[in-house]
C-alpha cells in the first residue's frame, strides 16, 4: 500500500507500530495507542519499554517555539557587536566577496546606525534601541554567532534552515520531530505554525515533504477569522446530534471493519473520527486567549497595535506548549517602515537597515520577551528550547548607502532554555561581521544539536524514500557539545 | 586548450591502445641524472604542467585528462589518452608529441623553446630517470561495474517468459493468474473466489476512472448475465473519458506536475495545463507508451508546432523554479533544473535514483556519476517557455482557404481597376489640377495613426485630430503620417479651439491654455534599404502666431523638458507654430514620419491639432497656401514611379492608389472592398502553451539585468558548480544500455552522423528495447499499472526499480506483463484489460484463515485488501453521488474545493495546496512520487464531518433521492430513500441492520422536524452525510 518504509534507529518497527506510525495517526496517535491496549510512546514518565526506540537519550528540551524572523535579520545590527565595522564605515570592506549577496552590494563599510550596550552579567553586546526588553534577558540566550548556508535568497535559504536542503521536497523540522517522537497530547496537532502574511516560500517550508502527511504542520492563519479549518459544526448541528450520529456511524464501521481484518487502517479511521470530535472543543479552547489575564495579556502587549500579532501569536504558542503541542513555529516581524520590505520579509532592510529594523523590533521585541519570561515564571524555560532567527544574515557593506544585501555566509541565531547555557556565544565572525569563521555552525549542526537536545541522535532519524534513508541532516551534522549546559 | 587535431589524438591513442607498460620501479637513476631532472625538467614540469596535471590540481578539481605528471608513477600511467612517458622510448612518449605540438598542443599557453624539448628528448632516451618515488595521487576511480551492472534484474534485456502450469486451471481466466496460482500452490495457498458483482463493479469503476460506477450502471451490469457482460463493462470504461482523467493523475503523480513556480512568488504558469490536457488526451487516444515517452522528452523537436508536441515537453519543465534570479544564482539554478528534470525522468520514466549521481558515482546502483552529467548533457539546451502555438492547424487552414476564395474574385476585380480603369482616371485628374495647387507651400498631412497617453483622439475632416475624454496635464501626443515628399524642412503645428473642451481652447486647460513643452519628429523609410536608417532632426523655433513672455516657441524645442511654448495671453485663439529641421526629411520610396508633442509638468494639450509640412517653412509663412496631401502625394508618387525600380515602383504603385482613392469615389470603393475582406483575414486561435524549447537560460521574474547563461553542461565534482571538471558529454545510463557502443548508435541517426541535438538520442534511449533502456522502462510503467490496480506493485517501490528497492514479488509475471506491452506496440490500455480481467484481479476480499497464516501481507494476493481512495477521488466521488459533478474536460478550474469540476483540474499551485485534498494525503508536487502515503488524520474526519463541501454533497444527495422517489416535501422519505441514498454512494443494496439504522435515524429526526419542510429535508440530507462519512465511501472493497 505505501511504498516508504520507516526506521527509527536500526530496527524496522514491529508491524503494530508502523501501523500507528504510518498508516496510523498523527496527532492523536496516544489516543489510539491507548486505544489498542499499548503503552504510550510518548509518555516519558513510563518505564522504557523493550521495544522503545525514541528518545535515543533523556531529552532536556521536550518542545520547541521557534521565533523565525523572515527577511533575515543583519547580525552585525542586532546581536553581533563588531566595533571595527563601526570605526570603518564608508571604507572599503576588506575581504569584500563579489560572490557574497543577492543583488549589487558597494564594497564599502556600513556601521550599524543603532546605540549598542552590554547587558546581562555576560555583558552581552546589544542593540538596545530595537531590543529594550529582550536585551534583558541575554543571560538566558545561547548565541551562534557562526551560523551559515548554502542559499542567498528567502525561499530556498528558508527551505534550507528548516529542512535542511534548500529545494522544496524535504520534511521540516518539526515533521520529523512529529515522525520521531510522536505526540504529547491527544486532541492538538503536534506540530503548529503561525503566520500572518505566508513568508516567501510558503508551505514549502513547513512541508511533510514525502513524510506521511499525518506529520504535516497545522498552519494558522492570523488573518482569519477560523483559526482551524472544518472545526466548527455546521449549522443545525450540535455536539450531541453530532454524537448520536458518531456512534451510528460507529456500529456500521465496526461491523464493515470486522469483515475486513487485513486493513488496520479501518479501525484507525474510526478512531479519527472520535478525536475529531474532542478536537472541536479542546482546540478552541487551547486558542481562546480571553482565559488569559489582563497582566499576561499586558505583558505580552496584547492591546499594543505596534506587536498585537505577535502578542498574540505568541501567547497563543506558550498556551498550545503547555498543552502538549511539540513544536511551534511563529513567522514573525511585520512592519510598516515603508522602505521596500514587504510583508512576508519583514527583516529585508534591502534599502535601509535602519528604519527597517527599528520597525520590526516594534513588532517582536515585547512579546518575545514577555514570552521568554512568562515560561521562565511558569518553570517551562527549563524544558522548552527558545530559538530566535532568520534565514540568514545580511552583508556587512552597504547596498544602495544605508541597506544591507542577503548573506548567508554569516549570522547569528540564539536560542534559550532548554538544555542550553545561557549568556553563552558560540562561534564568531570575522571582525566586521560578514563571513563565519570561528566554529562554524552549518544548519544540519544546528539540527543535529537541536535533535540532540530532544533526546534524537540525528544519524538514527532515518526515513527511506525513494531508494534512500532521508536525513533531517543530510550527509552531515555535528552536535555543538559546546552550547550544552 | 587541446585543438580539435589534438582531441582526435587523444582518441586515436585510446582505441588503439598503447603497450602495458611494466609498472616496476626502474633502477634508481644515477646522482647526475637525477640532477639532470632536478635542473632540466622537474622546473619544467612545475611550471607549466602542475597546474593542470597535478595532485594539487586533483584537489581543486582542475586535473586535466586525468593526468599527472608531479610523480613517476602518474607520468608513466598516464591519462586519459595513455602514457605520457616510455622510458627511452621517444616515439610512444605522448609527453613528448605535446611538447612539440605534434597531434597535440601543450602547454596551451604556447610551444616551449626547442632547447627545453630537446632537454626532454635526452631525459627519455636515458630511461627517463626520475626520482620521484611517492604514489600518483589517487584519483576518484569508477567504482561501477557497468557490466555487472548490466545484469541487475531491471536493466536486463527483455527476456521471454513462458507462464507456468498449474493444478487448479480452473480458477484460471488469463495467463496473469498462472503466474499468481502457482506461487500460491508452492506455498500451500488457495485463491480466492470471485467478489459479487457489485463489488466488482465498484472495484473496476474506480479503478479505471476514479468515479463510482451510477446507480443505472450497477442495474445494467446486475441484469446481463452474459459471459462477457464485464468484459464489456471494461470495455466501456476504458473507451470513457474518465480514464484519461483518472490514469493522467496517476501520471503526474509520478512527474511531479505543478502550475506555478515554488519558490519567492510562486508565480503562476497559466500555460501548463496544456500538459496535464495532453496527458488526459494521450491516455485516452491509447498512444503508445514509447511515443507518450518520445514527445515528453523531445516533442518539440520531434514535431516542431505541433500543439500536442508542444505541450508533452512540459513534462521536462514542470519542476520548480526560482522566481527570482540574479547573475549571483543562475547557474546554480540552472543545476538544479537539469537536476530535477534528470531526477524525474529517472524515477518517473526509469525507476531509477538517478539524483544520488550528482555528486558521486551511485552508492548502490550502477549509476555512475559521469552517466549523471551525460544525461543532463542530454537535456542542457532545454528551457521552459510559453510557446504561441496553434492547437488546429487543419482548421485554421479551412477558414483560410475559405477566405481565400471569398477574397479571389474581390482582389481581381480590385487588379481589374487598378490597371484598367486607374491609369485613365489619374490622367484626367492631373490635366485638370490647377498647378497653384500642386505648388501650394504647406502640404496638411494625413494622419495614420494618432494616440495621447491619457486623452482620446479622433480624426475629423481636413486633417483636424481633435482630443476629448480624460484631459489632463502632463500628455503626449503621437502622430504618424506617411508622405513621399522628400526634402521636408520644416513643420507647421496648429492649435486649434474645437469647443470640444471645457475651456475656451486651443488648450485643453480650464484656462483654454497649452504647454508645449517637447517636440520629437522621427522620419522612417517606408522601404528599408541599407543606406536608409531613420533620422530624428533636430528642430528650430521659426516662427509663433503669439507667445506667452517667458514661454517662447524656442523653449518647445530647447534641451530643458519642464519648459514650453503657451499662448494663455490669447485664449480661445487659434494658434500655429512654425519649426524648421536642420536637416531635409524624406526617403526614397516613401517616409513614415512620428511626431510626438509632449505638454509635461503642469501642461495641457491641444485641443485641436492640425500638421503640415514644407520644404521651405520660413518662406512659407504662417500663412502661406495649402493644399491637401493627397493631391500632392498623388503627383509625387506618379513621378516616382515613373522613374524608380521595379521593386520602388511597386510600392510606389500601392501608395499611389491608396492616395489617388481619397479623391476618387470609385478607387476609395474598390480600396474600401479590398481592405474590408482583408480586415475578416482568419487569424489561428494561438494558445501560451508552458513548454520545453532549446534556447538560452529563462531568466524569470526579477532578473536584476541577468539575461543568459552558457548552456554548456560540465561534470561537477561533488555537483558544486564552482568546481567543473570539464564539459560533459551527452550520453545514458551505461548500466541501462545492451553495450557501451549502443550509446553513441541512439545518439546518432540512420546515417550514423550524431543527431541534432542529443534530447533526440534521449528520446531513443527511453524507448529502444534492444539497445536502450526500453526493457527498463517497460517494466516500470507495467509496475505502475499494477501498482494502481492492486494497491501495491509486483515492486513495491513504484519508482525505484534498482538494488535499494523492493524485490519483485512475481518477477516472472512482470517480466511477462512487460513483454505484452511491448508486443502490443505498448498499448497501455490492452495491458489495463489484460490485467482487470485477471482471476487474481476479480478475487473477493473475504479472508481465509489459514491463507493469512501463512502469507499475511497478502504479497501472494490471494484475497482483495480494501483500498482507501485518494484525496482527489473522494473528492469526485462526493460530487458525483451528489449529481453535482460537471463533466467538462480539460483547461483548470481554480482552487477551490467547492467547484463541480473534477480534481485533477483544480489547479496545482505549489503554495496553495487545496485543503480538502492535502488533508487525504495528496502529495507535494515537487518530487516525483510512484506511491501515496495513506494516513489517517483527525482532519480527515473534520473535513469529512463539517465541511461545506461534504454537506453540499449530502444535500444534493438527498435532493436526488426525493427527486428519483417522488418523495412530496411534506411526506417522510422513509427506507426507500435509504436504500437509493445506499447504493447511490456505495453502489449496494444496504442489509437489514443497515437499514434499519439509518431508517431509525432518519425516521427520528423527521419526527423531531415535524412540520418543518426545511428541517424534514435536512434530516435526510443529515443521513445521506453519514452514509458519505461511512468507511466504506473510502475504501474500495
Amino acid at each position: 500500500m505505501n511504498g516508504s518504509h520507516s526506521m527509527i534507529g536500526d530496527l524496522m518497527l514491529p508491524a503494530r507500530r508502523q501501523f500507528l506510525r504510518e498508516s496510523g495517526l498523527g496527532f492523536g496517535s496516544i489516543a489510539l495507542a491507548t486505544l489498542l491496549g499499548e503503552e504510550s510512546r510518548a509518555n516519558t514518565s513510563a518505564a522504557p519499554a523493550p521495544n522503545r526506540l525514541l528518545p535515543h537519550h533523556p531529552p532536556r528540551a521536550k518542545r520547541v517555539i521557534w521565533l523565525f524572523m523572515p527577511g533575515a535579520p543583519s547580525q552585525v545590527d542586532t546581536w553581533d557587536y563588531k566595533p571595527e565595522l563601526q570605526a570603518r564605515s564608508g571604507q572599503p570592506l576588506p575581504g569584500a566577496d563579489s560572490q557574497v549577496g543577492f543583488f549589487q552590494t558597494s564594497g564599502k563599510c556600513l556601521a550599524s546606525p543603532f546605540r549598542w550596550a552590554q547587558r546581562g552579567e555576560s555583558g552581552t553586546w546589544v542593540n538596545e534601541e530595537i531590543f529594550p526588553l529582550l536585551s534583558q534577558h541575554v543571560d538566558e540566550m545561547c548565541f551562534l554567532h557562526s551560523m551559515h548556508l548554502r542559499a542567498n535568497n528567502h525561499a530556498p535559504a528558508a527551505m534550507e534552515l528548516m529542512c535542511g536542503l534548500n529545494r522544496p521536497g524535504m520534511p521540516s523540522m518539526g515533521a520529523w520531530l512529529d515522525y520521531g517522537l510522536g505526540s504529547m497530547n491527544s486532541d492538538l496537532p503536534s506540530f503548529v505554525v503561525m503566520h500572518e502574511r505566508k513568508p516567501r516560500g510558503d508551505d514549502q517550508i513547513w512541508s511533510a515533504g514525502f513524510l506521511p502527511k499525518s506529520h504535516q504542520a497545522l498552519a494558522i492563519d492570523a488573518r482569519r477569522p477560523v483559526a482551524i479549518d472544518n472545526l466548527a459544526l455546521r449549522q443545525g448541528q450540535s455536539l450531541e446530534s453530532q454524537r448520536a450520529e458518531l456512534d451510528l456511524l460507529a456500529s456500521i464501521n465496526g461491523l464493515h471493519a470486522q469483515a475486513r481484518p487485513t486493513q488496520a487502517d479501518l479501525a484507525a479511521r474510526m478512531s479519527s473520527f472520535e478525536l475529531a470530535y474532542r478536537m472541536q472543543t479542546a482546540a478552541p479552547e487551547a486558542l481562546d486567549l480571553a482565559q488569559e489575564t489582563k497582566a499576561t495579556h499586558d505583558l505580552y502587549g496584547i492591546e499594543d497595535p505596534t506587536c498585537k500579532v505577535f502578542a498574540k501569536q505568541c501567547l497563543t504558542a506558550r498556551r498550545l506548549l503547555e498543552r502538549g503541542v511539540r513544536f511551534v513555529q511563529i513567522f514573525a516581524g511585520r512592519n510598516s517602515a515603508g522602505d521596500g520590505a514587504v510583508d512576508d520579509v519583514p527583516w529585508d532592510g534591502h534599502s535601509n537597515i535602519e528604519t527597517n529594523h527599528r520597525e520590526c523590533g516594534k513588532a517582536t521585541d515585547r512579546p518575545a520577551a514577555a514570552l521568554l519570561a512568562d515560561l521562565k515564571a511558569r518553570g517551562m524555560l527549563d524544558d522548552t528550547l527558545v530559538i530566535w532567527g532568520g534565514e540568514f544574515g545580511r552583508t556587512s557593506d552597504s547596498q544602495g548607502g544605508k541597506g544591507r544585501d542577503h548573506n548567508p555566509q554569516g549570522f547569528t541565531i540564539w536560542l534559550a532554555g532548554g538544555g542550553v547555557k545561557g549568556g553563552f556565544h558560540y562561534g564568531a565572525t570575522d571582525p566586521f561581521g560578514y563571513k563565519a569563521v570561528e566554529n562554524k555552525v552549518h544548519v544540519n549542526d544546528l539540527h543535529a544539536t537541536l535533535l540532540h537536545l530532544l533526546g534524537i541522535e540525528h544519524e538514527k532519524l532515518t526515513y527511506r524514500y525513494n531508494g534512500r534513508d532521508f536525513r533531517l541532516t543530510d550527509v552531515g551534522g555535528n552536535v555543538i557539545r559546546d552550547v550544552i549546559a | 586548450m587541446i585543438s580539435s587535431r589534438a582531441a582526435g589524438f587523444w582518441v586515436s591513442l585510446l582505441l588503439g591502445g598503447l603497450p602495458v607498460l611494466p609498472r616496476t620501479a626502474p633502477a634508481a637513476p644515477t646522482p647526475d641524472q637525477v640532477s639532470f631532472f632536478e635542473t632540466k625538467i622537474r622546473p619544467v614540469l612545475a611550471q607549466h604542467c602542475y597546474q593542470c596535471h597535478s595532485a594539487e590540481a586533483l584537489r581543486t578539481g582542475k586535473l586535466k585528462a586525468n593526468l599527472l605528471v608531479d610523480s613517476r608513477e602518474g607520468m608513466q600511467k598516464g591519462g586519459e589518452s595513455g602514457a605520457a612517458v616510455v622510458p627511452g622510448k621517444r616515439e610512444e612518449s605522448l609527453l613528448l608529441a605535446a611538447l612539440k605540438y605534434d597531434g597535440f598542443e601543450m602547454p596551451p599557453a604556447g610551444r616551449l623553446p626547442d632547447a627545453v624539448i630537446s632537454d626532454f628528448e635526452k631525459w627519455i632516451d636515458m630511461g627517463a630517470p626520475d626520482p620521484r618515488d611517492e604514489p600518483a595521487a589517487k584519483q576518484e576511480e569508477r567504482t561501477i561495474d557497468v557490466t555487472a551492472g548490466r545484469q541487475h534484474w531491471s536493466y536486463r534485456r527483455l527476456a521471454p517468459v513462458s507462464p507456468p502450469s498449474v493444478k487448479h486451471a480452473t480458477w484460471v481466466r488469463n495467463d496473469i493468474d498462472r503466474f499468481i496460482l502457482a506461487k500460491q500452490e508452492a506455498a500451500g495457498i488457495t485463491p480466492n473466489v470471485e467478489a459479487s458483482k457489485e463489488t466488482l463493479l465498484r472495484r473496476v469503476t474506480f479503478d479505471l476512472t476514479g468515479l463510482p460506477p451510477a446507480p443505472e450502471e450497477l442495474d445494467a451490469f446486475l441484469a446481463d448475465t452474459s459471459a462477457d457482460a464485464f468484459d464489456n463493462v471494461v470495455d466501456r470504461l476504458l473507451a470513457s473519458p474518465q480514464f484519461g482523467e483518472r490514469w493522467g493523475r496517476h501520471w503526474l503523480d509520478a512527474v511531479r506536475f505543478g502550475e506555478s513556480g515554488g519558490y519567492e512568488f510562486d508565480g503562476d504558469r497559466p500555460g501548463a495545463h496544456h500538459y496535464r490536457d495532453w496527458v488526459i488526451k494521450s491516455l485516452n487516444a491509447d498512444l503508445p507508451y514509447d511515443q507518450f515517452l518520445r514527445l515528453q522528452v523531445a516533442g518539440d523537436l520531434l514535431k516542431p508546432g505541433d500543439y500536442d508536441a508542444t505541450a508533452a515537453t512540459g513534462f521536462l519543465v514542470a519542476g520548480p523554479y526560482p522566481g527570482q534570479v540574479t547573475a549571483k544564482t543562475v547557474e546554480p539554478i540552472r543545476y538544479d533544473q537539469l537536476d530535477d528534470m534528470a531526477q524525474t525522468l529517472g524515477a518517473s520514466v526509469l525507476g531509477m535514483t538517478i539524483g544520488c549521481a550528482r555528486c558521486h558515482d551511485h552508492k548502490y546502483d550502477a549509476i555512475g556519476h559521469r552517466d549523471y552529467y551525460a544525461l543532463i548533457s542530454c537535456l542542457g539546451k532545454a528551457v521552459q517557455r510559453d510557446a504561441d502555438i496553434d492547437p488546429d492547424p487543419a482548421t485554421t487552414k479551412q477558414k483560410r482557404d475559405a477566405w481565400l476564395a471569398e477574397r479571389a474574385p474581390i482582389a481581381a476585380a480590385n487588379d481589374r481597376f487598378r490597371n484598367e480603369e486607374f491609369p485613365a482616371r489619374v490622367a484626367r485628374w492631373l490635366a485638370a489640377q490647377a498647378p497653384a495647387q500642386q505648388a501650394a507651400a504647406w502640404l496638411v498631412l494625413d494622419p495614420q495613426t494618432v494616440k495621447a497617453a491619457a486623452a482620446t483622439l479622433k480624426e475629423e475632416a481636413d486633417d483636424l485630430v481633435v482630443a476629448s475624454g480624460k484631459l489632463q496635464a502632463n500628455e503626449t501626443y503621437t502622430l504618424t503620417f506617411k508622405t513621399h515628399q522628400k526634402d521636408l524642412r520644416g513643420l507647421r503645428l496648429e492649435a486649434l479651439a474645437t469647443g470640444t473642451v471645457a475651456g475656451s481652447g486651443p488648450g485643453t486647460g480650464k484656462d483654454g491654455g497649452f504647454r508645449l513643452s517637447t517636440v520629437k519628429v522621427t522620419a522612417t523609410p517606408l522601404v528599408t534599404a541599407p543606406d536608409r536608417k531613420p533620422i530624428t532632426p533636430t528642430l528650430s523655433a521659426v516662427a509663433a502666431s503669439f507667445e506667452d513672455a517667458g514661454s517662447e516657441l524656442a523653449k518647445a524645442v530647447d534641451a530643458d523638458a519642464g519648459s514650453g511654448w503657451s499662448t494663455t495671453g490669447q485664449p480661445g485663439k487659434n494658434q500655429m507654430a512654425i519649426l524648421a529641421f536642420d536637416k531635409p526629411v524624406g526617403f526614397d520610396g516613401g517616409t513614415t514620419l512620428t511626431v510626438e508633442l509632449k505638454f509635461e509638468g503642469t501642461g495641457h494639450g491641444f485641443s485641436g491639432l492640425r500638421v503640415a509640412a514644407a520644404a521651405d517653412p520660413a518662406a512659407a509663412g504662417l500663412a502661406g497656401h495649402s493644399s491637401p496631401q493627397a493631391v500632392r502625394e498623388v503627383a509625387t508618387a506618379l513621378d516616382a514611379a515613373r522613374a524608380a525600380s521595379a521593386e520602388t515602383a511597386a510600392a510606389h504603385a500601392v501608395e499611389l492608389f491608396r492616395w489617388f482613392s481619397r479623391l476618387d469615389a470609385d478607387a476609395a470603393a474598390s480600396l474600401a472592398s479590398i481592405d474590408a475582406i482583408d480586415a475578416k483575414e482568419p487569424k489561428p486561435n494561438l494558445l501560451k502553451v508552458y513548454s520545453a524549447t532549446n534556447g538560452g537560460w529563462v531568466i524569470t521574474g526579477n532578473s536584476q539585468g541577468v539575461t543568459s547563461g552558457s548552456q554548456d553542461v560540465f561534470v561537477l565534482a561533488r555537483g558544486e558548480v564552482n568546481r567543473k571538471k570539464g564539459k560533459a558529454a551527452a550520453g545514458f545510463v551505461l548500466a541501462t544500455v545492451a553495450a557501451d557502443e549502443a550509446e553513441q548508435k541512439m545518439l546518432s541517426g540512420a546515417d550514423a552522423k550524431p543527431l541534432p541535438d542529443p534530447r533526440l538520442g534521449l528520446a531513443n534511449f527511453l524507448t529502444d528495447v534492444p539497445q536502450g533502456a526500453g526493457p527498463l522502462a517497460a517494466r516500470v510503467i507495467t509496475n505502475r499499472l499494477w501498482h494502481h490496480h492492486f494497491g501495491r506493485g509486483i515492486v513495491g517501490t513504484p519508482n525505484d526499480l534498482g538494488t535499494q528497492g523492493d524485490k519483485p514479488t512475481h518477477p516472472e509475471l512482470l517480466e511477462w506483463l512487460a513483454n505484452r506491452l511491448v508486443e502490443n506496440r505498448w498499448s497501455l490500455k490492452s495491458l489495463h484489460r489484460l490485467i482487470v480481467t485477471s482471476a487474481a484481479y476479480r478475487q473477493a476480499g473475504t479472508v481465509d484463515a489459514a491463507n493469512r497464516a501463512k502469507d499475511p501481507d497478502n504479497a501472494l494476493l490471494w484475497h482483495r485488501r480494501p483500498l482507501r481512495l485518494e484525496g482527489e477521488a473522494i473528492r469526485d466521488a462526493l460530487l458525483s453521488v451528489s449529481g453535482l459533478l460537471e463533466p467538462t474536460m480539460y483547461g483548470r478550474a481554480g482552487l477551490d474545493a467547492n467547484s463541480r469540476r473534477r480534481s485533477i483540474y483544480l489547479n496545482v499551485k505549489r503554495s496553495q495546496p487545496v485543503g480538502f485534498l492535502q488533508v487525504f494525503d495528496q502529495p507535494e508536487p515537487v518530487q516525483p512520487v510512484g506511491a501515496r502515503g495513506v494516513a489517517t488524520v483527525p482532519t480527515q474526519a473534520l473535513a469529512m464531518m463539517n465541511s461545506p463541501l461534504v454537506r453540499m454533497a449530502a444535500e444534493n444527495l438527498a435532493k436526488r433521492a426525493r427527486t428519483v422517489l417522488a418523495i412530496q416535501p411534506t411526506a417522510a422519505a422513509g427506507d426507500a430513500a435509504v436504500v437509493y441514498c445506499f447504493r447511490a454512494a456505495l453502489s449496494r443494496t444496504p442489509n437489514q441492520v443497515e437499514k434499519d439504522k439509518f431508517a431509525g435515524l432518519l425516521a427520528a429526526r423527521e419526527l423531531a422536524a415535524g412540520g418543518n419542510v426545511a428541517a424534514r429535508q435536512a434530516a435526510l440530507a443529515d443521513m445521506c452525510h453519514l452514509i458519505l462519512c461511512l468507511n466504506e465511501f473510502v475504501y474500495v472493497d
